[in-house]
């Protein structure tokens, strides 16, 4: 049992925070008089009719009577100017009854005496007096008439309880007008700092910032705005430890760089600036709580400074600003500049090319794509086959782009080569190297992806290219090997010239189209890198100036046939017996015949030049050739007679099984 | 893309099993997986990553396969997916990103807890527009799960320390 409480409750009749300060000392007080003179008076009561003094029981009795009722409705009605007042009457005419009849040994002068304090503090100033004031009279009055009906006071006497009555009566009166006084300015000074206490309120409650302290155990302190709030709706936020509040919201090494940095606040001699140049809560990914517990990130924006209170103690004053809308924004603008700089490099080469040529480039690396992620998820476990594959896909896209022109690009997929080669040359492949392989793979699909958005923005522009869109093949290898030829024979300083005879595109079926495309092209760059003759060596040989590539097509049964010749030097025999006994250990490559000798070309890994360039050297082209062709269950003829011709035919089934 | 994204999650995945399937994987040629494609995705595990990059990195089980794994660890055999095998599953990959989180701890990252998916062949919302999606096929007796990494080009200029 809680007496304190049972105590409160019986002296402010049950309502303690009904009235203001003033109005409850005044409760408290009528119910303590009442109770306690009720007490006193019952006591006295009981002792007087003890002593036979009857008259003056009886009085005492009825007052108790009288206290205890008002006490009751007091509790019930809570009305406490009437029972104040009914109280003040009461003891009025007690101390009326007490004067008039003196009491045992002259002491019903004495009660009077608490009079005044009764009806100054249950009156107040003003009308206490008037109840105070008549006791005065009476009592001379009494003295005047002899109206007392026993020993009458002596005048000494009654001038003596006068001046203490008086006394007591202005005392009580001082005491009560400083009290109200008091009161009231407290009151005023209450309202002040809860009107200010309101508007901090409403700017905590309002403000667009997450605004908190921190003390010196970076323990958040109990003002801060309801937008702090808003960012951690799952926390007692209050005397919270802040680290503790990040934890596992942000990466663990920023939250130790947040726990040291907050702690140098409170180390002296540490310079403002430099900590506001190091914080590391400047700009920074925050994953919070949401509704329905799945992971969100925002990106909020701390700041911290220093509040020095007037006793020495030392704040810190954290701001936060929730920028992940702007934050996002500027990620996407740096992510569109960045792609923009990457396409502008490859606009400048895309857009002097035929968007048809770009859509079939495009189409093919896809497909290219598409071999190499198929052999992946072969789970072929013969790593370096699979690497050998790879790279005849990336060297057929490479070689591709190069005839476009798309350089970067080409780029890309040369230093894919030269890592695809270095993985090849390891003594042991390993899983690693795969997933290498993965990535890199994604990464080129971006680049793809950014040459693919690029040509539909291209395409956009022209809107003549629609109409044509069903003669979309029509001369694509044509004019991709013109290309070839063009590139290359610029790069090699030869003079070529390309001659198709019954041969156009669009008769080839389309399931060959890319293989044949491919060959040709493959053809085309190996016939001006190694065939051709420089034109002073031709002029030497008595050759025309120009070299000649001719192409054509035959359809021989139920095969076609796809010629290409070139009136070059032909197969150097020599040159590749030598590469070869170079490359193998040299046994038995010189008794080989020059028929036998000449099948290595399409070996993989074999090259007559020494060193690769971009766009041969290699030794991928024609390997991937053959392979390619047995696909399709072609078959490829050489047919090379020194320093006249050298001419590839490849056969295929006019219709694939 | 980095290795050093992928790797941890690889590496947690194959612990994981050790110690709760007490199976070491084999792992498989990764390969690319388009954004729209499906494979045999019944209930999957998600895995948010904000940070120094962003995405979302999956752990994708069959039906058959989730119901399986939960066998072994509760000892009576389940046929059918139930809250059970949800839950196991959830806790699977739940234990996987936390060892994976090991991984990360010289990397500005975040790893978020794990949802879980559940319906036949369902896709994936990749994030991104445009990012290609790279493929991990673990093999273990019961066939194959597979663990898809999708996640952004890094590009923050933040000073790493």
């Amino acid at each position: 049992m809680n007496y304190r409480k049972l105590f409160n409750n019986i002296v402010t009749s049950g309502t303690y925070d009904l009235y203001s300060t003033g109005e409850r000392s005044r409760l408290i007080f009528l119910n303590l008089i009442l109770i306690i003179v009720s007490f006193l008076l019952a006591f006295s009561a009981v002792r007087d009719y003890r002593l036979e003094e009857y008259g003056i029981a009886y009085a005492m009795a009825g007052i108790v009577a009288a206290n205890i009722i008002s006490l009751i409705v007091l509790r019930k009605t809570k009305n406490i100017r009437m029972i104040s007042y009914f109280t003040v009457i009461v003891m009025f005419l007690f101390n009326l009854y007490l004067l008039r009849n003196v009491d045992v040994h002259g002491a019903g002068i004495l009660w009077p005496l608490s009079y005044p304090i009764i009806c100054i503090f249950l009156g107040g100033a003003l009308i206490g007096s008037l109840f105070a004031l008549p006791l005065v009279v009476f009592s001379t009055l009494v003295y005047v008439t002899g109206f007392s009906g026993y020993v009458p006071y002596s005048l000494d006497f009654l001038l003596r309880t006068i001046s203490i009555y008086i006394f007591i009566y202005i005392f009580c009166l001082t005491f009560e007008i400083i009290q109200r006084n008091t009161q009231n300015s407290l009151e005023t000074a209450t309202d002040e700092l809860s009107r200010e206490k309101k508007q901090t309120d409403s700017i905590m409650h309002n403000v667009d910032e997450g605004i908190f302290l921190l003390n010196s155990s970076l323990e958040i302190e109990s003002q801060y705005s309801d937008y702090f709030r808003a960012l951690f709706p799952n926390h007692q936020l209050e005397k919270m430890n802040f680290i503790d509040l990040l934890e596992n919201r942000i990466p663990e090494k920023d939250l130790n760089a947040t726990r040291d940095y907050l702690e140098m606040f409170f180390k002296k001699g540490v310079n403002p600036e430099l900590l506001t140049e190091i914080n590391p809560l400047e700009g920074i990914s925050v994953s919070l709580d949401s509704d329905d517990k799945s992971f969100s990130e925002y990106f909020l924006a701390f700041k911290f400074s220093h509040i020095y209170e007037d006793d020495g103690s030392v704040y810190i004053l954290g701001s936060v600003k929730d920028i992940t809308d702007e934050h996002a924004l500027s990620r996407q603008l740096e992510e569109e500049a960045r792609s923009n700089a990457r396409s502008m490099e490859n606009l400048f080469h895309i857009i002097h090319v035929d968007p048809k040529m770009m859509i079939d480039f495009l189409k093919d690396s896809e497909e290219e794509m598409e071999i190499i992620n198929t052999l992946l998820k072969k789970k072929d476990s013969n790593y370096k086959d699979l690497l050998v594959r790879v790279y005849q896909s990336i060297h057929s896209m490479k070689s591709n782009s190069l005839i476009l022109g798309i350089k970067k690009f080409s780029a890309t997929l040369h230093s894919v080569e030269e890592d695809i080669k270095s993985v090849l040359e390891k003594n042991e492949i390993v899983w690693d190297d795969i997933l290498d392989l993965a990535i890199t793979l994604r990464n080129i699909q971006v680049e793809i992806n950014d040459i693919k958005d690029l040509i539909n923005k291209i395409l956009e522009f022209r809107t003549d290219f629609v109409e044509s869109e069903s003669t979309i093949n029509k001369g694509i290898i044509e004019k991709s090997i013109e290309r070839v030829l063009e590139i290359e024979s610029r790069k090699q300083n030869k003079k070529v010239q390309l001659q198709f005879k019954n041969f156009s595109s669009a008769d080839i079926p389309d399931n060959y189209k890319k293989v044949v495309k491919d060959v040709f092209i493959q053809m085309t760059r190996n016939s001006i890198v190694h065939g051709i003759e420089t034109p002073e060596e031709r002029l030497k040989k008595n050759k025309q100036e120009h070299g000649v590539i001719t192409i054509s097509s035959d359809k021989v049964g139920d095969t076609i046939e796809y010629r290409f010749r070139d009136d070059g030097r032909g197969l150097d025999i020599k040159k590749i017996q030598e590469k070869l006994a170079e490359q193998s250990t040299g046994a038995g490559t010189l008794s080989l015949k020059p028929v036998d000798i000449a099948r290595h070309i399409f070996s993989p890994g074999f090259s007559t030049l020494s060193e690769a360039t971009q766009t041969a050297g290699r030794g991928i082209g024609l390997s991937m050739i053959k392979e390619r062709l047995e696909k399709h269950r072609g078959k490829i003829r050489i047919n090379s007679s020194k320093d006249r011709m050298c001419e590839f035919s490849i056969v295929l089934p006019a219709v694939e099984k | 893309m980095d290795k050093e994204y992928i790797m941890p999650f690889v590496e947690a995945t194959e612990a994981v099993f050790m110690d709760f399937f007490n199976e070491k994987p084999e792992l498989l040629n990764p390969y690319l997986i388009k954004r729209t494609e499906t494979i045999d995705w019944d209930i999957s595990g998600v895995i948010g990553i904000a940070g120094q990059t962003r995405g979302v990195v999956v752990i994708s089980f069959s039906d058959s396969m989730a119901c399986s794994l939960t066998s072994r660890l509760i000892g009576s055999s389940i046929s059918e997916i139930d809250d059970d095998v949800v839950d196991t599953i959830g806790e699977v990959v739940n234990i996987i990103a936390g060892n994976a989180k090991k991984g990360f701890e010289s990397y500005r990252l975040m790893i978020s807890l794990p949802s879980i998916v559940k319906g036949n062949d369902h896709n994936i919302a990749w994030p991104g527009k445009n990012i290609p999606i790279i493929g991990i096929p673990f093999s273990i007796e019961e066939g194959e799960f597979i663990l898809a990494v999708g996640l952004e080009n890094i590009i923050t200029n933040e000073i790493v320390n």
